[in-house]
């Protein structure tokens, strides 16, 4: 694969989850009566205390006994987790504004981090090599482009929809994402041996291979894992059934109002 | 008497329970190759990996049939976990410099 594929496919999997992740919270906003100027102090928080933790990676690496990133990463995970079931609810029982605003805030500069850091590695590690630079910078910006332009195209569809629709669509879709994140939080904590290591529940590897193009995708979006533990699974559904048991408990009681 | 020697039993096998080693294997990344490309492991038992980068320039190990993903600094070293595996191959590859850094664990 060459340089610039690779930095584009590298780049446009970091950046589209941050870019589908924003594209929801910029509906959700419009469907909450809140402007979206959150975005503009989350964006800068999220852009500095990614470069900050880009270049703590090293003594960070070092910390729990080698289990620095793992542990710094499955909090990430949790902190989209844990707001947006609390936006979940929010769709249709009223919050006070500033909680549903540091909710989107917390899940936007959590994602920011976790994908930022990397692509700043990842572009820093070629600053210096003339050979692949040029490739590299035009496969990272391309990669950028497509992503952003994607997280655009999700939040223009879901203009689209009515009210009522939107609603629902909005919030399966951060459900969806944000439990993909808790998929991959567990998978961190076995890579870091801090979890009891449970066997394959199934394996659909052949039907979609997570080295395929839309196998990274669905992984950058979605969590997508062709061959989850069990473990995995359990803790998918689970907080899958969490999120959108809350966000159903919500809805009902806002009907019966 | 019977409780406190039953109590110091489960104590005594609860730490060598903790203390049981891990087979630990060490991999070298160096000019974007990973040394040694082909790692054996043993099946079914669980295996520590200790990551050294000696090129100045960061690395990402990455394998998709190992469902490992971790940046190693330049100059750095990280640990990971892997396994139990069964017998067979597993590929893993160097994110950022694919075409070169490039291996495989085998569990036999």
């Amino acid at each position: 694969m060459s340089m610039l594929l690779n930095a584009l496919l590298l780049v446009l999997r970091e950046v589209l989850e941050a870019a589908v992740l924003l594209g929801l919270l910029w509906n959700y906003s419009k469907l909450v009566d809140l402007p979206r100027r959150w975005v503009i102090p989350a964006g800068l928080v999220g852009g500095i205390v990614a470069m900050c933790y880009a270049a703590a990676l090293e003594m960070v690496s070092d910390w729990w006994d080698g289990s620095g990133q793992e542990r710094i990463s499955a909090v990430l995970h949790l902190a989209v987790y844990v707001p947006v079931v609390v936006l979940g609810w929010g769709l249709y029982r009223p919050l006070q504004s500033r909680i549903v605003l540091l909710a989107m805030g917390l899940v936007f500069v959590a994602a920011s981090v976790r994908e930022g850091s990397e692509i700043l590695i990842y572009v820093g590690a070629f600053i210096h090599a003339p050979g692949v630079k040029s490739a590299v910078f035009s496969g990272a910006l391309i990669g950028a482009g497509i992503g952003i332009s994607s997280g655009i195209l999700v939040s223009a569809f879901l203009g689209t929809l009515a009210p009522r629709n939107a609603r629902t669509w909005v919030g399966m879709c951060l459900i969806l994402v944000a439990s993909g994140m808790m998929l991959q939080a567990v998978a961190l904590l076995d890579q870091a041996g801090l979890v009891a290591h449970s066997t394959r529940a199934f394996d659909v590897e052949r039907w979609i291979p997570e080295q395929s193009v839309l196998g990274q995708l669905l992984y950058a979006v979605l969590g997508y894992d062709s061959q989850p533990s069990g473990l995995q699974l359990g803790v998918y559904l689970v907080s899958l059934l969490i999120a959108y048991g809350t966000m159903w408990l919500a809805k009902r009681s806002a009907t019966h109002d | 008497m019977t409780a406190r020697l039953a109590l110091l039993s489960a104590c005594l096998w609860f730490v060598s329970v903790c203390a049981e080693a891990v087979p630990e294997y060490r991999i070298q990344i160096k000019n974007h190759l990973f040394i040694p490309s082909t790692l054996e492991v043993p099946a079914h038992t669980k295996v520590k990996l200790q990551i050294v980068n000696m090129d100045v320039t960061p690395e990402e190990f990455e394998s998709y049939e190992l469902n490992r993903e971790k940046i190693v600094v330049g100059g750095g070293k990280i640990i990971l976990f892997i396994g139990p595996l069964a017998p067979g191959e597993y590929p893993f590859f160097g994110e950022f410099n694919p075409r070169t850094a490039q291996g495989v664990v085998v569990a036999k």
